[in-house]
């Protein structure tokens, strides 16, 4: 039966004009335009046949390849796609619950059983969640818990990887507290600091099921990069934009090198190994404890800016004789970077902080939740500071409950979830040169903006993004109208590290780190002695950057 | 230049009957035709059969029925397929022919059919509903040079 859904008119005409042109050259005398009995009758009908044949060739066309089936958007693309799945043993699932870390504090670290069957439940919301591993019941020892003072008062804390029970789509739980369907001896709370993360069952479709099949003879681990990934995409962690597996002999392992005082050679020990993840960061606003300016609790990559009262507070890093200042200007949302030479030992100025670590082995742990990770320091003479806004990797936590859980937990003596190393980019001057006869208020700019931050934010390759990628994807997409793209100024960018300080740089051509020449004051700080240590590459950045740190201009030419 | 020609087929009908009807033959399709040799047998666009027959593919066809051109063709199988208001059927059927002319005109400019050939007007000679709800109806087609035919239609 004749279905004109499926019929497209370009094919129709297509096949229709080829006709024509075969029989007016064939035959000259005869008339084949619309109208003729020749045309209509015949030249048409044999246009929608063959369109017909196209459709059919191309639905068949479509089925072979797994990339036009990702795309398709026809209804029968899904189950074709099961068909071929089931060739790789693998099948369509439900998409896994949410996943999030929640913390249970205790007043005393006595000897304790977790049921496995402990239901968590926030009453207002309909919210229940249960243990991620129920094989069997949870002994905690005194030595699992973590002890944390506050002020006069010592709790001890266990963190546990647990999941929603429902898997419905609109499961949202953010930060709070949850009561226990069993009661638990000396029981302070249990609360989760971080928001349950997972796909949405909409985002379990074609997509994830073609990356199931990629990864289909691939052993789901935490060792490999392609365990990683298959392990991953098996639990559904959302925003993902790269994971790097490193283990002994990689130049970012540097948390198993074993210490000067036990061997006077650099000496890796084996069994460690470090799951680089990079997400899409969430920002998140935190208030500061006056009392002890630490902060922790939350899977922190960088501080965006740091507030006392309504005063935006410059961040300072130290490096010796080198100083990296960066300032948050709250009025235009803009982060600027700048550096000076000075005394070594020189205090700090009023009214800046300085952020570093209260456990020098966090260095290592880039990301880590840890309660009062950082330490941020102040001039006596400062104001106090009030709030912080940080990026935060909300993923980088269930990722290490996954880690930790019985169901992946690897081989290797130790293998932690680190976030990569954010860093900032900021471009004051993106120049648009469109033809001289054109408008300039013809240009888009907000659009050209929204281009190059997606382009920035989903980097996802294990080497550095470049400049020239940019200006090249720019140059792809708005061809049409702009005559070339260019950089009015180098590329700035900060690069976040692990402890706590911060580093800026600036280019026109890589955006890197090895390279130290590309400092704000070249060869400032060295790579081999005070970054490499610190488990930062090239391969370990992840790109960030908002459109306030973009100024578009458009010139004519 | 000229078009493949289409022949009414004429249905076998006692003489009688067509000398009651008023008709040389009553036909209910049209067919190609073929000569001696087995060649399609074709008409001059200068012909006032290519115009009358072009003239019946417009009005015999029905708008709507091709996919890519759905202003192509009249309401007229329409009408008589669903049925027609009899007190408005004159109206109706004339509005019909203005249109099949329009498309007909447009066809015949885009063809390169010579001007002297060229669709003048499509007229309705008669119409007559009978009693038994049959309706007859008979269209005049006239080239540009003034050359004329006549059809009739009976549903």
């Amino acid at each position: 039966m004749f279905n004109p859904q499926k019929i497209k008119v370009a094919d129709v005409l297509e096949v229709e004009a080829s006709l024509r042109a075969l029989i007016r050259d064939k035959y000259p005398d005869i008339n084949v335009e619309r109208g003729s009995s020749l045309n209509d009758l015949l030249i048409t009908s044999l246009g929608y046949l063959a369109a017909a044949i196209k459709s059919d060739t191309d639905s068949i066309k479509e089925r072979l390849y797994l990339g036009d089936l990702i795309s398709s958007g026809s209804a029968e693309s899904y189950i074709l796609l099961q068909d071929i799945a089931s060739n790789f043993l693998v099948s369509s699932t439900e998409a896994p619950p949410k996943r999030g870390m929640v913390t249970f504090t205790f007043s005393t670290d006595i000897d304790r059983t977790i049921p496995a069957s402990l239901l968590l439940s926030r009453a207002e919301n309909f919210v229940t969640v249960k243990l991620f591993d129920t094989a069997n019941d949870l002994l905690l020892t005194a030595s699992d818990y973590v002890e944390v003072t506050e002020g006069d008062s010592t709790v001890y804390q266990h963190t546990l990887l647990m999941e929603s029970v429902s898997v419905a789509d609109d499961v949202v739980i953010v930060p709070g507290t949850f009561n226990s369907s069993v009661p638990l001896v000396d029981l302070v709370g249990i609360a989760n600091a971080t928001p349950f993360v997972g796909a949405s069952i909409s985002e379990f479709g074609n997509r994830s099921l073609v990356s199931k099949i990629e990864y289909a003879q691939t052993l789901r681990t935490f060792s490999t990069r392609s365990g990683i990934q298959a392990t991953i995409l098996d639990q559904a962690i959302p925003n993902i934009k790269r994971v790097l597996a490193i283990g002994a002999q990689d130049p970012e392992m540097a948390r198993d090198l074993l210490p000067s005082t036990l061997t006077a050679s650099k000496f890796h020990s084996l069994g460690m190994s470090n799951v680089l993840v990079a997400s899409d960061l969430t920002e998140k606003a935190v208030p500061i404890d006056r009392a002890t300016n630490l902060l922790g609790g939350l899977p922190i990559l960088g501080l965006s800016a740091v507030f006392s009262g309504s005063l935006d507070v410059p961040i300072v890093s130290d490096f010796g004789q080198h100083r990296y200042t960066k300032v948050f200007d709250t009025p235009t949302g803009a982060t600027s970077i700048s550096y000076e030479l000075i005394e070594e030992g020189s205090s700090l100025p009023d009214n800046t902080v300085s952020i570093g670590l209260t456990d020098s082995e966090e260095q290592y742990l880039n990301g880590s939740s840890s309660a009062g990770k950082f330490l941020l320091s102040t001039s006596a003479g400062s104001q106090a500071l009030t709030t912080v806004r940080c990026w935060v990797d909300n993923n980088l936590p269930v990722i290490q409950g996954l880690v930790d859980s019985d169901v992946y937990r690897p081989v290797a003596a130790s293998t932690i979830a680190i976030s990569a190393n954010l860093t900032q980019v900021m471009l004051p001057s993106l120049k648009v040169s469109i033809p001289s006869n054109a408008s300039v208020s013809s240009v888009n700019v907000t659009r050209i903006k929204n281009t190059a931050v997606s382009f920035i934010n989903t980097w996802n390759q294990d080497y550095p993004l470049t400049v020239s990628a940019l200006l090249n994807r720019l140059s792809l997409v708005y061809g049409g109208i702009a005559a070339f793209f260019s950089l009015g100024s180098p590329a700035r960018y900060v690069v976040y590290l692990p402890d706590g300080r911060l580093i800026g740089y600036q280019t026109t051509d890589t955006l890197e780190v090895e390279d130290a020449t590309k400092q704000l004051s070249p060869n400032s700080v060295s790579y081999e002695s005070v970054l490499a240590p610190l488990q930062v590459s090239n391969r370990t950045l992840s790109y960030y950057i908002t459109s306030d740190d973009l100024n578009v201009e458009v010139v004519n030419v | 230049m000229s078009d493949i020609a289409l022949f009414p087929v004429p249905l076998p009908v006692s003489s009688e009957q067509l000398a009651e009807e008023y008709s040389a033959y009553i036909s209910n399709e049209v067919s190609l035709g073929i000569d001696t040799s087995g060649n399609i047998l074709s008409v001059s666009d200068n012909s006032v059969n290519n115009c009358m027959q072009r003239a019946l593919k417009v009005i015999l066809t029905e708008k709507g029925s091709v996919p890519t051109r759905v202003n192509d063709g009249t309401i007229l199988i329409s009408l008589l397929k669903y049925g027609y208001n009899p007190a408005t059927i004159n109206e109706d059927i004339v509005m019909v022919l203005l249109d099949a002319e329009t498309q007909c005109k447009k066809q015949d400019i885009d063809a390169n059919v010579p001007v002297s050939a060229q669709l003048g007007s499509i007229e309705l000679l008669n119409l007559v509903l009978l009693a038994n709800g049959i309706l007859r109806i008979s269209i005049g087609v006239k080239t540009v040079e003034g050359l004329a035919g006549r059809f009739d239609l009976q549903a």
